[in-house]
C-alpha cells in the first residue's frame, strides 16, 4: 500500500513538471508577441541605430526558436536572464519581494480558513436558524464586494475613522492585516458556503444515522466522521483559491502599496521587462502546480477509495 | 409468547411536520416483542414500516415526530420520560443499504473498535481482538486483514455481515433490521438470515424485522405484523397468521403469492394500490380495495380485536376465531 502511494505521488509529480515546462513554453511565445521590449525601453526619441544595437545585445535578433531553445537551457541551469530595466539577476530581484506575497497569501487563507469554516458548520449544524441566515448573508456580501472598494472601505474605517492600523505599507504585522481580510474575505465567503453544503450532505448519509444509532459520542461523530467526508469538497476549492490569491493579491498588493511580487508585476508588465515577467508567471504557475499537486496527495490520504484505486490501477 | 416482552410499544405515531398541518404517517401502532423472539413486521413501500423503526431508536429527522409510547427492557424509547439515548443502548439497528451505511473514509477496524471503545469502553489492545472475534462471529474469513479494509472494497453482502458486526458491539437486547437483505441476492439474502438466526439462538437477542417479502417473514417469523396505510391491520403467531388469514388484506396478499407445485393459473392480484399519507381514507384504509366494504368500513375505523395470539382489525374478517 506504501509502495502504491509512493508510486501514486510519483504520477503526479511527472505530470506537475510537465504542466510547469508547458507554462514556460506559451509564456515565452506570448510575451515575444506582445511588443518588441527595445522600442519601449529606450522611448519615443530613440534613433534606429539605437534600437538595433539593444535588439542584439538583449539577443532579440536570433530566430524566435534559437532563443526558446537558449532561454530553456539557461532555465534548466537556473538562470532566468537579467532584467532589461533594472540590469540584474531577473530571479534574485522578484525573491525579494516573493517572501512578502507569501506572507499576505498565508495570512489572508488563514484569515478565510478560520472565518469560513467554521461558520460553515455552524449553518449546517443550525440549518434554517437565524445564525444560518446571517452567515449565509455574509457569506453572499463577501463574496460580491470588489476587493478594492473593501480596501477602501477598511482604510476608511480602521485606519482615518479609528486611526488603529497604518493605511499602507510593509514590516509589521499591523500592516498585514487589512490587505489580508481584504484578499481572504471571497474566499472566507466561498469557503463557508462550500463547508455548509458539504456537511449538509454528509449529516444526511445514511453513515451518520448508522454511526448515530450506534450512540457514538456526538463531538466523535462530528469529528471522526462528519469532518472528513466534508473536508473533500472544501480541500478542493481552497486548492483552487491559493492560485487565484498570488494572482489575485495583484490589486491587493497595489492598493495597500505592499512590496510583493504583484506591484512588481505591474511595473514590469508595463516596461516590457520581459525576463522579470518571465520568472514571475513561472513562478506562479510553479506555485498553482505544487498547490494542486498538495491537494491531489492530499485527497488520497483524506479518502481511501482514491487512493487505493490508483494503487491498484 | 409467554414471558414478559422487552419491547413494549403502545399507540406509537408518527406525524410529517408541516406548516400546512401534520401528516400522520403511521397511527397507533402496538406490538410486543419477547425476549429472543423473531418477529416480522410486514407491509408494502410506503406502508410505514422503517419510520416506524427510526421512531423507536429515536433517529427521526427533524420534519417527523413520534408520539406514543415504547419501552425497551422498561426503559422508555419514545413518550413521557423518554430518554432516546440511553434506552436505545439496549438495541441495534441495521439497514437495507450496508455499503452506503458505513463511513467511506474510515476502515472496517476503525469503525469496529471504535464502537467497542466509546460504547463498551473497551482498551485499545483488548477491542481489536473483540472486533476480530465479531468479525469472525458473523462469518467473515479472514478477520484480521478485514480490520484494514475499506466498505469500497467489500461486497454488499459482506458489508451487510460488518453492519451486523457493528451492531453485535453494542450488545444489543433487540436488534432492528430494516429490510437488511432487500439489496442482496437470493443466495446472499439466505446466508444473511442464517447468521441472524444463529445470532439470535446464540445471543438470545430479539429480532424486529422489516420486509415486504411475506416469504422470508413466513419462513423466520415466530410472529407476524402486518402493515397497512400505517396502521397494524394484522397480529400474531406466524402459524396462524398465514394459515389462517383474518384481515382481507394479508388474504389478498397471501393468494397473490406463487406457490410451489400449484397449477399455473393467473395469480389473482389486489386491485388498485396503497394510498398515500393525506389521501388515506376516513374509515378502514384498505376499505377502497377491499371486496367486503360496508358503508360501516369507509366511516369507522375498525378497532383491533381478537385474541392475544391472533388480532386483527377489520369490520368484516374473512373467517371468524374459533
Amino acid at each position: 500500500m506504501t509502495l502504491g502511494f509512493i508510486g501514486f505521488v510519483a504520477q503526479k509529480t511527472a505530470r506537475a513538471l510537465l504542466t510547469v515546462l508547458f507554462i514556460v513554453t506559451l509564456v515565452f511565445f506570448v510575451l515575444r508577441l506582445a511588443g518588441d521590449p527595445a522600442t519601449v525601453l529606450l522611448g519615443p526619441e530613440a534613433t534606429p541605430d539605437m534600437i538595433e544595437e539593444l535588439t542584439v545585445r538583449l539577443g532579440l535578433d536570433q530566430p524566435l526558436w534559437r532563443q526558446y531553445l537558449a532561454y530553456l537551457s539557461n532555465v534548466l541551469s537556473g538562470d532566468f536572464g537579467s532584467s532589461f530595466l533594472h540590469n540584474r539577476d531577473a530571479l534574485a530581484l522578484v525573491m525579494e519581494h516573493v517572501d512578502a506575497t507569501l506572507l499576505l497569501s498565508g495570512a489572508a487563507l488563514a484569515f478565510a480558513l478560520l472565518i469560513g469554516v467554521p461558520l460553515g458548520v455552524v449553518s449546517a449544524l443550525h440549518r434554517g436558524s437565524a445564525w444560518d441566515r446571517a452567515a449565509m448573508t455574509f457569506a453572499v456580501l463577501g463574496y460580491c464586494i470588489p476587493n478594492f472598494f473593501l480596501a477602501v472601505l477598511l482604510m476608511l474605517l480602521l485606519s482615518i475613522h479609528w486611526a488603529l492600523l497604518p493605511t499602507s505599507g510593509g514590516g509589521s504585522l499591523a500592516h498585514l492585516v487589512m490587505p489580508s481580510i481584504t484578499l481572504g474575505t471571497a474566499s472566507a465567503a466561498i469557503i463557508a458556503r462550500f463547508t455548509r453544503s458539504a456537511m449538509l450532505e454528509v449529516l444526511g448519509s445514511r453513515y451518520m444515522r448508522a454511526a448515530e444509532a450506534r450512540d457514538l459520542p456526538t463531538v466523535r461523530l462530528m469529528v471522526h466522521h462528519a469532518f472528513p467526508n466534508a473536508a473533500i469538497p472544501v480541500v478542493t476549492v481552497v486548492g483552487f483559491m491559493i492560485g487565484g490569491m498570488i494572482g489575485g493579491s495583484i490589486v491587493t498588493e497595489t492598493v495597500f502599496a505592499w512590496p510583493g511580487v504583484g506591484r512588481l508585476f505591474v511595473s514590469s508588465v508595463a516596461n516590457r521587462d520581459i525576463p522579470v515577467v518571465q520568472v514571475i508567471v513561472l513562478l506562479s504557475g510553479a506555485a498553482m502546480v505544487v498547490t494542486n499537486l498538495v491537494i491531489d496527495i492530499l485527497y488520497g490520504w483524506l479518502d481511501p477509495r482514491i487512493r487505493l484505486r490508483r494503487a491498484a490501477g | 409468547m409467554t414471558q414478559a416482552p422487552i419491547l413494549d410499544v403502545r399507540d406509537l405515531s408518527v406525524a410529517l411536520l408541516s406548516s400546512t398541518g401534520n401528516l400522520p404517517i403511521v397511527e397507533d401502532l402496538s406490538f410486543e416483542i419477547g425476549p429472543g423472539e423473531f418477529f416480522a413486521l410486514v407491509g408494502e413501500s410506503g406502508s410505514g414500516k422503517s419510520v416506524s423503526c427510526l421512531a423507536l431508536m429515536g433517529l427521526l429527522a427533524s420534519h417527523l415526530q413520534a408520539r406514543g409510547h415504547a419501552a425497551l427492557c422498561g426503559r422508555a424509547l419514545v413518550g413521557d420520560g423518554a430518554d432516546p439515548r440511553r434506552a436505545r443502548s439496549g438495541a441495534a439497528m441495521i439497514f437495507q443499504h450496508a455499503t452506503q451505511s458505513l463511513n467511506p473514509v474510515r476502515s472496517i477496524g476503525f469503525q469496529l473498535m471504535e464502537t467497542l471503545r466509546t460504547v463498551r469502553r473497551e482498551a485499545r489492545s483488548t477491542a481489536k481482538s473483540s472486533a476480530i472475534g465479531l468479525l469472525a462471529e458473523v462469518g467473515l474469513a479472514n478477520p484480521e486483514r478485514l480490520l484494514a479494509a475499506y466498505p469500497h472494497q467489500l461486497s454488499g453482502g459482506m458489508n451487510q455481515r460488518v453492519m451486523i458486526a457493528l451492531a453485535l458491539a453494542v450488545e444489543p437486547t433487540l436488534l432492528i433490521a430494516d429490510e437488511p437483505t432487500s439489496s442482496l441476492d437470493v443466495t446472499m439474502q439466505a446466508q444473511i438470515l442464517d447468521l441472524l438466526d444463529k445470532l439470535r439462538r446464540d445471543r438470545g437477542m430479539a429480532v424486529l424485522f422489516v420486509t415486504h417479502d411475506l416469504a422470508v417473514a413466513a419462513e423466520r417469523a415466530d410472529r407476524i405484523g402486518v402493515l397497512y396505510a400505517g396502521r397494524l391491520v394484522e397480529l400474531g403467531d406466524t402459524q396462524d397468521v398465514f394459515s389462517k388469514p383474518l384481515h382481507r388484506y394479508t388474504a389478498g396478499l397471501l393468494a397473490s403469492m406463487p406457490r410451489f407445485g400449484a397449477p399455473e393459473t393467473r395469480l389473482p392480484a389486489l386491485a388498485g394500490s396503497v394510498p398515500l399519507p393525506g389521501a388515506w381514507p376516513s374509515g378502514c384504509g384498505f376499505a377502497p380495495r377491499c371486496v367486503a366494504a360496508t358503508d360501516s368500513c369507509r366511516a369507522v375505523h375498525p378497532a383491533f380485536r381478537g385474541e392475544p395470539s391472533h388480532r386483527y382489525a377489520c369490520h368484516h374478517p374473512v373467517r371468524q376465531l374459533a
